[in-house]
Order: C-alpha cells, then structure tokens, then sequence
C-alpha cells in the first residue's frame, strides 16, 4: 500500500522540476541574448532583410514601369476606351501593340473596343493571339473572345467558348449573362435556362434580378412549350412550375398551363372553358397545376379599334412581331433584340397579314360578286382550276348568264367546262337559264351560227323531273329554240312515257333532229326505256334519217328490253354507221355478244366488212379473235369471201385465212375449188402465156390440204387432175400426199 | 604614345570617378581632404584632430559596453549612412520613386483592364496618395488614379466618393483625353447625386459639349436634362447628334431612342394641333428610318387628324405594316364608311385588307358581301389569330353569334391541340407566336 503523503510530495517535485525547466529556456533566451554581438547582429540583420525586400519590391514596379513602351499611349488609349471614345482608344492601343506587342493587357483591351465598334473578327483576332500566340490563361479573355464570336453571328460557338471559361470562374455574373444571351439567341432554350438560374444565384437583389427573374421564367416556359411539343407532360409541368415560380404573371404562361390541362381534361373541355370566360369577360384562373394561381385579364387587351390581335387574351401576347432568334415578342420592328441582342430580329408573327394582294380590283369583285368576277372564274376554270367551279356553283343563278356566254362563245373544253358546271347548279337555275338565252340572243346582231339555245339544250338534257315545272311554260312557245330546248329535256328525262307529249306535239322529223344532236349519254338512257312496240322503235328509229346506231348499240346492254333495240338493228339493215358500230361493239366487251350477234344475223350483207375488219393489222387480238367467229358462222359465203381474199403475194394473214377455212370444214370446199378455178381476165386472155401459178391457189391447196377430209382430198384430186401448170400440180401432188399422210396418221391412230 | 597615355589616364581615373559623388561641394571636400592631412602633419592641426577623435572615443566607449548603447549606436550608423546615402543618391532615389509610382500604377490599370476590381482600386487609392516627384514618362499618373477612381465609385453607386475623387484632380495642365473624362465624370456624378441645381448641371453640360461636342455621355446628360425639362425640341435635338455619334455598339438602340423620340414628338404635335410641326417631324421620321413604317404613320395621322381620310388611308396602306392596318381599323371605327370599301383595299393592298374590309361591310349591314369578304379573307390568311378574331367579330355583328363562339373555341382548341405523331416541334412553334 502507497504512502498518500509520499505522492503528495513526488508530485510536488515533479511540478518544480518542470518550473524550473522553464525557468532554463527562457534564463537560456535571456542569456543569449544578452550575450555581446547577438542581438546587433539580429537586429542588423532585420534592418538588411527589410531594406532588401522593400529595394526589390521597388525594382520590380520600376523594372515593370521601365518595360512598357508606348507607356503614354497605352495609359491614355486605355482612359479613352473607358470613356467611350473608341476611335481614339483603337488609334492609340494599336500604336502601343506596334512598339510593345507583349503588352498583354492593351491587346486585351484593343479586342474590346474593336468589338465595340462593330469589328468582330479583329476583336477574334486578337484575343485568338492573347489565347494561342502567347498562351495566355485568362478567363477575361476567354469571354472577350466569346463575344467577339458571338459579334461574328455565331452564338453557339460563343456560348461554348464561353461556358469553357467560365468553368475558371464561375462566380462571374456577366459571363453568365453573356453565355444567358447567347444561348436565346442560339434559340437553344434549354441551355438559356440552365444559365439563368445559374446568373439568377450571383445576383443580388435588385431591379436587374427582377428583370432576369421575369425574363427567366419566360424562358423555362419556352422551355415547357418545347418539351409539351415534345410530348413530355411531366417536365413541361415541372417547367411550368419553376416559371410559375420566378412570375406567375408572365404571359407566356398561361398557354402552357392551358395546353397542359387540355392534355389532362380535353382540348375540347378546355377549350370551351376558356371560350365561355373570354365571353363573360371574367377573370380566368390559371389551372392549379402549376400550383400559381395567378389570375389573368381575358378582357380585351388592345383597342377594339384596332384589328384585335389578342383575341384569347392571356393565351397568345399581343404583340405583332417576335424575335427570330429568342422567340420573345417585340413591341415593334426593333433593329436589335432587348432580350437577346440578336440584330434585325423582328419577325412578324402573322407575316400574311401585309401579303400583297395581286389584284384588289379582283379581290373586291369576288366580294361583290359582279360578272368581272364571274367571268375570271370561268376562265380560270378552263384553265383547270377546280376551285372556280365551286365557287361558281356557290355562286348559282347569279353566274347563269356569264356561264352560258362562255358556253357559247367558246368551243371545245372551255365549253364543256362551262356546260358541266350550269349542269352541275340543277335544275333551279332553269328559269335563270332561260332568260339568260333569251338575253344574250337580243345581244346578238347577226344571227350566224347556232344562238345559246343549243347550249341550253345540252344543259337542260340533264336535269331530272324537278325541272318539269319551268318547262310547262314552254309548251306555249311557238319559238323554235324552246321546242328544241323542250325536246331536249324529255328526251334527257329518259322517261318514255313523258315524251309521248312530245311525240304528240311536235313532229317526227324535228324530233329525229334532236334525237341525232343529243349527247350520247341521254339518248342511250332514252332508248334503254323503250319498251317493245313502242312507236319510236317500230317507226321513228327505224326512219334513214336516224343516225345514231352506234348509240343503238351502246343503249343494248343495260336496256330494260334489249330484243327491242336488237330488232331495230336488224330492221335497220347494214346501214354503215350501223355496220362501223357493230364491228368497233366487237372489240368493246360490254358490247361484243350483241355485236356478234346482230353481224351474224345480218350474214352476208356485213361478211365483206367484218373480214376486212379482220385482217386489218391494228385490230386487237380480242377483236381479230370475235371477228373469226363471225366469219366462221358464216359458213359458205364466208368461205368464198376467204378464199377470195389470198392476196398475190404470201402473208402472214394467209395463214390466218386459211385456218378460218379450216375451221368453216367441208362447206368451204366449194367455195374453195371455185376461187381456184376462177381465172382473171389477162390470164383468160394470154392463152396460156400467163403461168397460173399464184398465190391464191396455192394457199386454196394448202388450206384444202390442211383440212384433210374426204371432199377435201376429193377436190384436190380433181384440181390436180385438171392442173396443166407444172408447179400447181407439184403443191396439188404435196397437198394431196399431205392429206393422205394425214389420213393414213389417223388411221393408224 | 599620346593616346596610348590618354586611355592609361582614363582608365586609372574611371573608377575614383565613378566612386566621386556628384554634388560639388562633396567633390571639394574630397579633393581637400588629402590637403588638410598634410596640414595635420603640421603639430597643433593634428592635436586638435587627434584630441577630436579621443573625445569621440570617450563618448562611444561607455556605450560600447552595455546591450543597449551597442543596439543605439547601430541604429545611429546606419542612420546616418542611410542619410548620407540618400543625399548622396537623391537624384537617383526620386527618378526610381516616380518609376515605382508609375509601375503601381500600370499594375492598378491591368488589374482595371483584367477585371479585377478589388486590387485595381487599392493600388489606384496608393497612386491617388502618392505626393512625390512625378515620372516623366507619364506625370498625370495622379490624376489619372484619381480619375479611374471616381468612375470606379460611379460604377458601384458611389457617388460622393466619386465627386471626392474628381475634386482631388488638378485640372490644368491635363491632357485632353483626360480632361474629357473629368468632364464627364463630374456631369455623371452630378446628375446622379441629384442636388445639384438643373440650371448648374446645365452650365456644366453645355460648357463639356462645348469642349467636346461628340461626347455621347456628356450629350446624354443634356439629352436627360431636356427630358426632365419637358423639351420635347431640345430632346430630339441632343439625341439625333447621340444618335450620329454613338458607337456601333450602342448605336442602334440610340437610333431606335431617336426614333421613339421622334415619335413622342409628332404625336404631341397633332395632340397640339401643330399638324405643320407634325409633318416636319414626319420627313424627319422618314429621313432617321427611311425603311421603317413609323414617318409614313405619322404622316398619316397627320391627314388624319386634317380629316382627309382617303389620304391617311392611302398613307397607313403604303407601310405594308400590321400597324398601318390598326390605324386604318381605328380610322374606320371612328368614321364609318369614310372609305369605300374598294377604295380602301385599293389604297392598302394587303391581306389585311380583307379582314378591314370585312368588318366595315359587316357594320355597313351588307351581310352578303361582308361573309364573303370574311370568306375571301379566310382563304387567303389562314387560321391566325386576328383572322379568327375578326371573323369572329364580324359573326356577331351579322347576328351569328353560335358560330362566332363556335369559331373561337375551334381556334382556341387548335392552339390547344398536342401536335400529331408527324408533325414536329419545329413546325408547330410557329403557332404560338
């Protein structure tokens, strides 16, 4: 067990060692000190070091005076830059630069104010030399050097270089208002707006804070537009948000907000909302989805004098022109941007509102609707502008009369475009239609050629019964032109029945007229109605003064009783028209079966026609095909046209004729043997002088050849036991060895 | 041998006199010194020098033996050969002084230059102290710290510090350049300090224009006193020769003020019922901003207001502006059927046009041509907004009012509308303006 006394007293020695060996250092300090020398020395020492350091700071200020030249020059080049006398501070600083091109700082200087006089790419030249040539390291420079880019027109490299200089200097506000600047002007609003926050913390509070604030916050809701285009609800609305957050009175805001809540109730709804309060005149409330609820005026902004450019007030700004560059409204044409200092910015924002007109005078006619009007747009109807005719259909009776001038004055498409169009108006404009024909007919001073009433003929044609009531009238005319006009319209109705009062009133040959000039069309309809017994089918169309057979034809195939056309065909005879249609009906497959028939039927009178159709070279093969069944059926008489028809020299088409008279088979012998004997007149006068041997006979024993059967080999045999002429008798002895072969195959088969 | 003993001389001499001082006086001692030894040779002259030198001894001994009298005579040593050797070197020390004033000086301007605000104004405030010899390379350097000074306390709000700075600076004497930035410090710092009488702002303004008549602050400041003044002349006046000076940086908004100005004082003028006054300010208009619509509006408030409407008609038409258009709309709300409605579209031959003339005939009554005015106008503008307001107006005034709402909502629900899967953010951006 320890003594308590005896610790109590080592620690009170140790406590006076360690006294005492304090005591000792500082005794020692003491000592040193006073030692002789020490302290002169020390003291001597201090006063040298002193007078040493002050001696070179000095010599640096004056080595550093002494370096300068041009030190006048520079010092007063640089007074004038600040004072704003640039031309005198360019003249000055280049003369400084010409003696002392190190002189950092004036070149520094030189960049700015040549920027500032509107020389950007000298001011780029010379904060490049600072940058490369001698290798400076100077953020000042760097952003001097954007902006001399930026002076160039080229905002993004600008924002680049200036975003690169500033990752040295961060704190630097103008930079970053430079870089904000840049970046709207570049229209890179995203990169705009991560700038401006970054500026808006540097700011203190004050006017220009405020200013950014409201300008911030219409740049985030640019940038909520952008990205509602983009179809990024969620970041528009976070957009709309910080926006609401810096000025929820921004007017750009509240079309965002409303885009956004019409993607989350309907266009429509929303729509409508906003409709119904730009009514009431109230006060809208933007939608709490941006959490502001900032209330905007719907009334009407601008004077309502004036063309009122802001109708959805608080949706769309007021203003009539817009940044370029930035997208921000200018209240005028500013020839630089406030907000981003882009040069000749404005851009109207509704540019076609001081288009030109190319013709008021045309423009006022369309208003007023006169016949200059009416008839530009009969003439731009012929030149194929479609519009016209709608707007002359729009139009109606008012453009009757100018319509049926242009009809009748013109010929070809002009016409049939201004005829298809007063069809098109109907049947209302009927009485408008008239009196128009009657109108332009008083105009006309010389009755040469056909008067309107043709055209209104055509035209009347194709109205239906609703027209019926304007045509009564015309009954009681005695002018020829209404009868015409009325024959026209019954025979368009297509209703036999109703033009039985035609057929009471006015006399065959008259109607025969119209039935002639009628379009194709409305006759056909007219003669499918015919019913069997029908006085126009047992007398009128069977009159030679009937000259529409092709639309006979044509009326076949959908006529509610075809027999009755068909008869009247063949009544007809093979008149030409009637022979030209049947053989084209051939080549047309909606035509082609009545068309056979009806040649078939008329047999002989139509054979020679239907070969020459036949053989002509640019039939097509369809119709060459049809046209041989016809002439096969036609048998013997057919042949003998066939065997006829050999030429004097070989063809392709003998081929042809000679398959056809194989085809016909033994009727076509005799027919065949008669054309080989027969002998033309020079052959029957030269006594034997003229060799025989010709095309048509030798192609004749070939075809009988071909045919093979026993009339066939009959007739052959007979041929060449009459043949004197060596070489027929040699291609009659091949024939018949042909045939016996042939027949000699098909025993044995 | 002549020259060869000539340069032996030289250079024997070269280093005694380079080693002599430059003061005469300092040159006769030294000269006499070895004389006054041969005196001393001479008995009672060399007791008194010895008994002069023991005295000093005796006085120096006991101070040599304690710390303290050691450390005082140290000090006094150097004292005095400091002393001596700044008389010595006085010429010398006042030539590296003023070099070294100058080169804080070029220090403080590239800090300036540099951006460095905070160092530029410490050692521009240790040159604006300076009192010594001036250098002779640039002896304004003073004037020059104070001067950076005073727009430095300009540029952070400081205004009475300024106009202490620019009371410290000797004007006479000054170069130019610097005597223009004085000038127009102190009408900055004046008229921002705000106590200054007009009347002696005014003295001053015009006696620095008068000095230096393309000084676009010192015009600005008589520019701004015109404007408190109310003097719409003497405004225009000043901002033309601002607008004529200004540098190319500044100088469109300039031209853009002067236009403005030019504006405000044309409609004073018809507001006055100087319609002369007005038409003179409208050729200016037309002269500052030959391709600007603003001289030719002017103009056509001036006919305008003279109740010859065809011509103001025919002068908003020739703008091709949309405000030309807004004239003539507000022209016609105030005078109906002043201008035939094919007189009007022949005297503004703009789109535009339809839509005026579409609503005249709309309040004129004549509801058939008014529709198809609207209908041309639409077919011809588009769905923009004023069209659909418009068209919108000139329903009601026919009496359609379902379709006038039904159109507003429809142009709205169009500017609603999320753009189609096609259509891209580039194209529909247009819309919103």
């Amino acid at each position: 067990m320890l003594d308590p006394f005896a610790n109590a007293a080592q620690e009170q020695k140790d406590a006076q060692g360690e006294a005492v060996a304090v005591q000792t250092f500082w005794q020692w300090l003491y000592d040193f000190c006073t030692e002789p020398g020490v302290i002169e020395i020390f003291l001597s020492i201090v006063i040298v070091v002193t007078v040493l350091f002050l001696w070179w700071r000095l010599a640096g200020l004056v080595k550093n005076a002494r370096a300068r030249e041009a030190l006048l020059d520079y010092l007063l080049g640089v007074e004038q830059a600040m004072q704003g006398n640039l031309a005198g501070a360019e003249k000055r600083l280049s003369r400084v630069l010409q003696q002392d091109p190190e002189n950092h700082y004036a070149r520094l200087l030189l960049g700015k104010v040549l920027g500032d006089l509107g020389q950007a790419e000298q001011a780029h030249q010379q904060h490049l030399y600072l940058q490369r040539a001698f290798a400076v390291e100077s953020g000042d420079n760097d952003l001097m050097l954007a902006q001399s880019l930026l002076g160039a027109g080229l905002p993004i490299e600008a924002a680049d270089v200036a975003e690169r200089a500033l990752e040295r200097m961060p704190q630097n506000a103008a930079g970053w208002a430079f870089v904000y600047r840049a970046r709207l002007q570049n229209g890179d609003q995203e990169a705009a707006a991560r700038a401006g926050k970054k500026l808006l913390t540097l700011l203190r509070d004050g006017p220009e804070r405020d200013l950014l604030r409201v300008d911030l916050a219409r740049t985030l809701a640019e940038v909520g537009t952008l990205r509602w285009l983009n179809g990024d609800r969620r970041t528009a609305l976070q957009s709309a948000k910080e926006a609401a957050g810096l000025d929820a009175g921004m007017q750009r805001l509240p079309l965002l907000t409303a885009r956004l809540d019409a993607l989350e109730h309907g266009v429509e709804q929303t729509a409508r909302q906003l409709s119904v309060a730009k009514t009431d005149g109230s006060l809208v409330v933007a939608s709490d989805s941006t959490g502001a609820m900032s209330k905007r005026r719907d009334g009407v902004l601008s004077s309502a004098k004036q063309l009122p450019m802001a109708t959805f007030e608080g949706l769309l700004e007021g203003t009539r022109w817009s940044c370029h560059a930035c997208g921000g409204p200018l209240e005028r044409e500013v020839a630089q941007c406030p907000r981003c200092s882009a040069a000749d910015p404005a851009t109207l924002v509704e540019p076609n509102l001081v288009a030109t007109i190319e013709s008021p005078t045309e423009a006022m006619d369309r208003i007023d609707v006169n016949d200059a009007h009416v008839q530009r747009l009969v003439r731009s109807l012929a030149a194929g502008d479609r519009s016209s005719r709608d707007e002359l259909l729009q139009l109606g009776e008012r453009a009757v009369e100018e319509v049926l001038r242009v009809a009748w004055k013109n010929s070809g498409a002009i016409c049939d475009f201004a005829i298809d169009v007063l069809r098109a108006m109907g049947p209302t404009i009927a009485p408008a239609l008239f009196r128009a024909s009657d109108a332009i007919g008083q105009q006309r001073l010389l009755s040469v050629g056909p008067g309107p009433e043709a055209i209104v003929g055509r035209i009347v044609q194709r109205f239906d019964r609703s027209a019926l009531p304007h045509m009564q009238s015309l009954f009681a005319s005695s002018r020829p032109d209404h009868r015409r006009i009325l024959i026209d319209y019954f025979l368009g109705l297509g209703d036999v029945e109703a033009f039985q009062s035609v057929l009471e009133r006015f006399p065959p040959m008259e109607i025969l007229h119209r039935f002639n000039n009628a379009d194709p069309e409305v006759l056909q309809r007219f003669l499918q109605a015919i019913p069997r017994g029908h006085f126009v089918a047992d007398s009128l169309l069977l009159e030679h003064t009937f000259y529409r057979d092709d639309a006979l034809l044509a009326a076949v195939p959908e006529s509610d009783d075809p027999e009755v056309l068909v008869a009247v065909m063949l009544a007809r005879g093979p008149t030409r028209a009637l022979t030209t249609a049947l053989i084209l009906g051939v080549g047309d497959d909606r035509l082609a079966a009545t068309s056979q028939r009806v040649l078939e039927e008329l047999g002989e009178q139509v054979i020679e026609h239907v070969l020459a159709a036949y053989a002509d070279p640019d039939s097509d093969a369809t119709a060459c095909k049809r046209l041989a069944r016809v002439l096969v059926r036609g048998g013997e008489p057919a042949a003998a046209h066939i065997a006829d028809s050999f030429g004097p020299e070989a063809t392709l088409l003998d081929d042809r004729l000679r398959e056809l008279l194989v085809i016909i088979g033994d009727p076509a012998v005799e027919p065949m043997v008669a054309a080989y004997e027969r002998s033309g007149w020079f052959e029957k006068v030269s006594v034997g002088f003229v060799r025989r041997l010709n095309n048509r006979r030798v192609q004749i024993a070939a075809a009988l050849s071909a045919l093979g059967t026993k009339p066939a080999t009959k007739a052959l045999k007979v041929l060449h036991k009459r043949e004197k002429d060596d070489n027929l008798r040699l291609h009659l002895s091949r024939a018949l060895h042909g045939t016996s072969e042939k027949q000699d195959g098909g025993s044995n088969g | 041998m002549g020259k060869i003993g000539d340069l032996l001389r030289k250079g024997l001499w070269a280093p005694v006199k380079a080693i002599l001082p430059k003061n005469p006086w300092l040159r006769v001692l030294v000269y006499a010194l070895p004389v006054v030894l041969l005196l001393a040779l001479f008995g009672p002259a060399l007791d008194v020098v010895l008994k002069l030198m023991d005295l000093v001894i005796r006085v120096i001994e006991p101070m040599l033996q304690t710390t303290v009298g050691r450390i005082l005579l140290l000090l006094v040593v150097l004292t005095i050969t400091s002393l001596l050797l700044f008389w010595l070197l006085k010429r010398r020390v006042r030539d590296m002084r003023a070099e070294a004033t100058l080169g804080r000086h070029l220090q403080a301007t590239a800090a300036l230059v540099g951006s460095d605000r905070k160092k530029s104004r410490e050692l521009f405030r240790r040159v604006a102290k300076y009192r010594g010899p001036l250098p002779e390379r640039y002896p304004h350097v003073v004037q020059d710290a104070n001067l950076k000074l005073a727009r430095q306390s300009l540029a952070s709000n400081n205004v009475d510090e300024a106009l202490g700075w620019l009371a410290r600076c000797v004007e006479p004497g000054l170069p130019k350049e610097l005597t223009r930035s004085l000038l127009q410090l102190r009408l900055e710092a004046l008229r921002r300090q705000g106590e200054v009488l007009p009347a002696t702002l005014r003295r001053e303004a015009e006696a620095a224009v008068s000095r230096f008549p393309d000084d676009v602050s010192m015009l600005s400041v008589l520019r701004d006193l015109a404007e408190s003044e109310g003097n719409a002349g003497e405004v225009l006046q000043w901002q033309e020769k601002i607008a004529k000076h200004a540098p190319p940086a500044t100088a469109v908004r300039e031209r853009q003020r002067y236009v403005d100005a030019l504006v405000a004082a044309g409609a004073t003028a018809l507001k006055a019922g100087d319609q002369d006054a007005a038409k003179k300010i409208a050729k200016r208009l037309q002269k500052a901003e030959p391709d600007g619509a603003s001289g030719k509006l002017l103009l056509g408030d001036v006919h305008r207001a003279a109740g010859e409407f065809r011509q103001a008609v025919r002068v908003y038409g020739g703008t091709r502006s949309p405000t030309g258009l807004d004239r003539i709309a507000e022209l016609l709300s105030e005078h109906p059927g002043a201008v035939e409605p094919r007189e009007l579209l022949a005297n503004c031959p703009m789109q535009g046009g339809l839509l005026l003339v579409a609503r005249e005939l709309a309040r004129a009554g004549e509801h058939e041509r008014a529709e198809r005015a609207a209908r041309v106008a639409a077919e011809a503008l588009g769905p923009t907004p004023t069209v659909c307001a418009v068209l919108a107006e000139v329903l009601d005034l026919l009496g359609e009012q379902q379709k006038a709402q039904l159109l507003r909502e429809q142009t709205v629900a169009r500017l609603l509308a999320a753009p189609s899967a096609g259509e891209t953010a580039s194209d529909h951006r247009g819309d919103d303006s």
